[in-house]
């Protein structure tokens, strides 16, 4: 299963415009042979748009898409060695299991007798050994995208699509296959090029993130790139659990900058584009918050720490993490903490301190309030 | 999309279009007699169909029994709906079934089994008789209004049952929930959550049983005895009896336009309801 | 209280309702087993002798292979044109798929006999010969509107991301609507077509003005009650029954799919 070489898609300058409205606009970029990359983004943002226009079901009426520089912009999907598993269960109800997953096997003519021998292996690749004789019907969820999978796989495509096909699994199932997923992809070192709202996914398993909005996209990094150096409050706001205070810039002093926060300056690391004097954005992330009950004294604050008082609104414990939120410096920050030890008591004053260096203020305006704490069910264990 | 539809398209064109154009032209034609046409337009056939007092009593006799068809289909067929629908748990699709079931029986051997029924010795005239409730069978039974009218609902409950059924049961259940949770009693429910999310099924099966059956020939002729002359008669006889295409055609046009402004009635309601 | 008596009540019309939509039918298929050539009660014992003089009957039987001749030709023509123009219109949504359908749809809202009279001049004026062929052409106008309703239902429930899929593991159009539609929308096909059998099998007034000096069975049965009272008429009727009910068994099968 391994003798076709990954391949390597070039995206130049796609547009797709559905009705008048752009779905994806100018999107331009390389997917190197072997990546996982995903496309992460709010629904309507372009993502799933442009996975079908690699995968054929959709045309860009601008720009072109290469498959190891070889133009496939206008071909139909069964000419493109590009597989991809959808949305739904689309396993074909009239078809056991072996059948689907030699379905496309059997459409370029190989044999009865080899079709077997690779459906079976295909099959143990997704964990799912002996299941060529089961009725698609008796699948649970989890098992049947395994087998869709596995019947896009035993084609060897070149590149991979998966079009968020675990957005409707439970989410145990989803957890268990993510982690499935990137092994598969070690085994098969293919490139996967993989769409999904669901930022925490997008993270865990991919090598680098296409974070997108509104047809664009906002930005291209490894997993670590986009949490810690967000390029743009979106996608501040989007990855990870942030805080965007809207703050105003003061003084740049060699790479950090000073804002005025709650009537206290506090420093921290500007990006680019911050201008002193202009409206900015602190960025803050819920996990960098420290909170302490209040001392007697003010805040104890020391080198490259702030410092500031603020009292506990709300308490929620989801288990390993417990999820504050706490009015501070005129606003009202999201905080999370391991759960070891004493919990803090709601309406108490607490001290509010993050490193500074971990603090980030982008340029534009903070409009974003708090955001409320994305994943309920979210333990922090980050599985 | 036309490539596929193109066959069908081909065979409704020539065999349903083209026809009827051709009946529409007919009609405005002038009738020799026996199949004699002379080809000047003329709007008599309309004028005398319209004008002809016979005629005139005759469409009320048609319509009225149409009427009444429907009205008694739809209120014989609700409650039966009502039940299947919301009462029936497992045997719901079976009593469903059963009403395809007598759908599908076959017209005609429904319409001659009222013979068995109404008959003088039918079984209805042998129940009363055994009951000793009468001494003498009841004769007007069959071949009269009554026997059309009661042929006529036997053919269109099952349809009216599962028009009504299948919009019934696009009411979630939720909703009837809902309306008792918030103080409203069983008959206020209905009134106010079934009632009103049926009417559009209602409806339109009303119309459609209104229109089959005031267009229907065969009932009326086997059931309906001497007084059994409805407008389709009429429209048969001038047809084929006296050979006068151009008045049948001008009579029947003149029908499809009462069901063309039922159909539209029932399509307007439909958008006033908002439905 | 009241509701528990309520709906008792309501089991009981519904049984009645029940009762009336099947009773005379029973009653028509007790007579043709009667003994004596009486058709109406009493009721004097059980022989097979009406059903044995329809079938050593020459006007029956060719009446019978009249009306399967017609039913078969029809079945075969709606079936394919109407799942083309059922495909057509589930799938592409152009402005004129409603107005597409409603057309597909009118020969339902007309009466028989409107029908039967348009394609009676439209033979006289292109001076066809009257003949099963002609009467078919009436059943293909009458069934098309039911087949196609059942088989645009099955289609929208379809999933096009099904044949997305088979698209993109290498199937070309036709061997995917070959391999992956075609087999899943079978069953709602066949339960079209045997509905359009079961319509054509039982059609009287349409024949009537389009088969000529032919009987289909229905027309035989017509003639002969409008004649007089031959018993061989329950037993006839009973055969015409079997024939549109046989069929309703097999649909049952396929709806069940329809439901799934």
């Amino acid at each position: 299963m391994r003798e076709r070489p990954p391949g390597s898609l070039q995206i130049e300058h796609v547009t797709k415009v559905f009705e008048g409205a752009p779905a994806v606009k100018d999107f331009n970029m390389e997917i190197g042979a072997g990546e996982f990359v995903s496309l992460l983004g709010p629904s309507g943002c372009g993502k799933t748009t442009l996975l079908r226009m690699v995968g054929g079901f959709e045309f860009p009426d601008e720009g072109r898409i290469l498959l190891d520089g070889q133009d496939i912009t206008e071909l139909v999907p069964n000419k493109r060695p590009v597989n991809m598993v959808f949305q739904r269960i689309t396993l074909f109800p009239h078809l056991n299991v072996a059948q689907n997953v030699g379905f496309g096997l059997r459409i370029a003519h190989v044999t009865k007798a080899e079709t077997s021998k690779q459906v079976t292996e295909a099959l143990e690749l997704v964990r799912l050994p002996g299941f060529e004789r089961r009725e698609v019907q008796t699948l649970s969820g989890g098992q049947a995208q395994r087998v869709a999978l596995a019947r896009a796989i035993v084609n060897r495509p070149r590149v991979l699509l998966f079009d968020e096909p675990l957005s409707a699994l439970d989410l145990q199932i989803r957890r268990e296959l993510q982690v499935e997923l990137k092994d598969i992809h070690r085994e098969l070192h293919g490139t996967f090029v993989y769409v999904t709202h669901d930022q925490e996914e997008a993270m865990s398993m991919s090598d680098r993130v296409v974070v997108m909005r509104l047809g664009e996209i906002e930005q291209v990094g490894s997993p670590v790139e986009l949490y810690r150096s967000p390029a743009s409050l979106f996608v501040a706001s989007f990855v990870g659990s942030s805080n965007v205070i809207p703050v105003k810039a003061l003084r740049m002093d060699d790479g950090s900058i000073a804002v005025e926060l709650g009537g206290t300056v506090v420093r921290a690391t500007a990006s680019e584009g911050v201008v002193p004097g202009a409206d900015a954005a602190l960025v803050l992330r819920a996990e960098s918050i420290s909170l302490e009950p209040a001392n007697g004294g003010g805040p104890s604050g020391g080198s490259g720490i702030a410092s500031l008082r603020g009292r506990v609104a709300d308490v929620r414990f989801v288990g390993a993490m417990v999820h504050y939120r706490v009015d501070v410096a005129g606003t009202r920050l999201h905080a999370i903490q391991s759960s070891e030890g004493s919990l803090l008591e709601e309406g108490s004053d607490v001290d509010v301190s993050w490193r500074m260096e971990e603090a980030l203020v982008l340029p534009g305006r903070g409009d974003v309030t708090t955001p409320t704490p994305k994943d309920e069910t979210d333990d922090g264990s980050g599985v | 999309m036309l490539r596929l539809t193109s066959p069908a398209l081909l065979v409704l064109g020539l065999a349903l279009l083209i026809p009827i154009l051709l009946l529409l032209v007919q009609s405005f034609v002038v009738s020799l007699g026996y199949g004699q046409l002379q080809y000047s337009f003329t709007l008599s056939n309309y004028a005398e169909a319209l004008k002809d007092p016979v005629n005139r009593s005759i469409a009320i006799r048609t319509f009225s029994i149409a009427a009444v068809t429907a009205s008694a289909c739809i209120i014989l067929g609700y409650p039966a709906s009502f039940f299947i629908t919301f009462r029936l748990r497992r045997a719901k699709n079976l009593a469903l079934f059963l009403v395809v079931v007598s759908l599908f029986t076959s017209y005609l051997v429904r319409l001659y089994a009222w013979y068995t029924v109404l008959g003088r010795d039918g079984l209805i005239n042998t129940a009363l008789k055994t009951l000793h409730l009468i001494d003498r069978p009841i004769s007007f039974l069959l071949f009269s209004k009554w026997a059309v009218l009661i042929a006529f609902v036997n053919v269109f409950l099952p349809f009216t049952i599962l028009i009504l059924a299948s919009s019934m049961q696009s009411i979630p259940a939720d909703l009837l929930e809902n309306s008792r949770d918030l103080g409203a009693s069983a008959v206020q429910s209905f009134t106010k959550v079934v009632l009103p999310l049926t009417t559009p099924g209602l409806v339109a099966a009303f119309a459609y049983t209104f229109v089959l059956t005031s267009g229907d020939y065969t009932t009326p002729a086997l059931l309906g005895g001497k007084q059994s002359t409805t407008l389709a008669s009429i429209v048969r006889d001038q047809f084929v009896t006296f050979g006068n295409q151009p008045g049948g055609a001008a009579l029947s046009f003149l029908m499809v336009l009462v069901f063309a402004a039922v159909y539209v009635a029932v399509s307007q309601t439909r958008r006033y309801k908002g439905v | 209280m009241s509701a528990r008596r309520q709906g008792w009540v309501l089991a009981v019309y519904t049984a009645f309702v029940f009762a009336f939509l099947f009773v005379p039918v029973l009653m028509v298929v007790l007579f043709s087993f009667n003994k004596t050539a009486s058709f109406t009660f009493p009721f004097h014992g059980w022989s097979l002798q009406w059903y044995r003089s329809v079938f050593s009957s020459p006007d029956y039987r060719s009446a019978i292979f009249a009306s399967l001749k017609v039913a078969l030709l029809t079945v075969a023509i709606v079936t394919v044109i109407g799942t083309l123009a059922a495909i057509a219109v589930t799938r592409y949504a152009t402005r004129g798929r409603e107005t597409l359908r409603s057309i597909l749809l009118v020969p339902a809202a007309l009466p028989g006999l409107f029908l039967g009279i348009a394609l009676l001049s439209l033979f006289i004026r292109t001076k066809t010969d009257l003949s099963l062929g002609t009467a078919a052409v009436g059943h293909v106008i009458y069934t098309l509107p039911y087949f196609f309703l059942v088989a645009s239902s099955r289609l929208l429930r379809f999933d096009p991301m099904l044949e997305e899929s088979a698209r993109d593991l290498g199937a070309s159009s036709f061997t995917t609507f070959r391999k992956v539609t075609l087999p899943i929308i079978a069953p709602a096909l066949i339960a079209g077509a045997l509905v359009v059998f079961s319509l054509s099998w039982d059609e009287v007034l349409i024949t009537f003005f389009t088969i000529g000096s032919q009987n289909t069975l229905p027309l035989l049965i017509y003639s002969k009650v409008k004649q007089a009272s031959d018993p061989s008429i329950n037993a006839i009727s009973t055969l015409l029954l079997t024939g549109s009910l046989v069929f309703i068994v097999g649909v049952r099968k396929f709806v069940a799919d329809l439901q799934t």
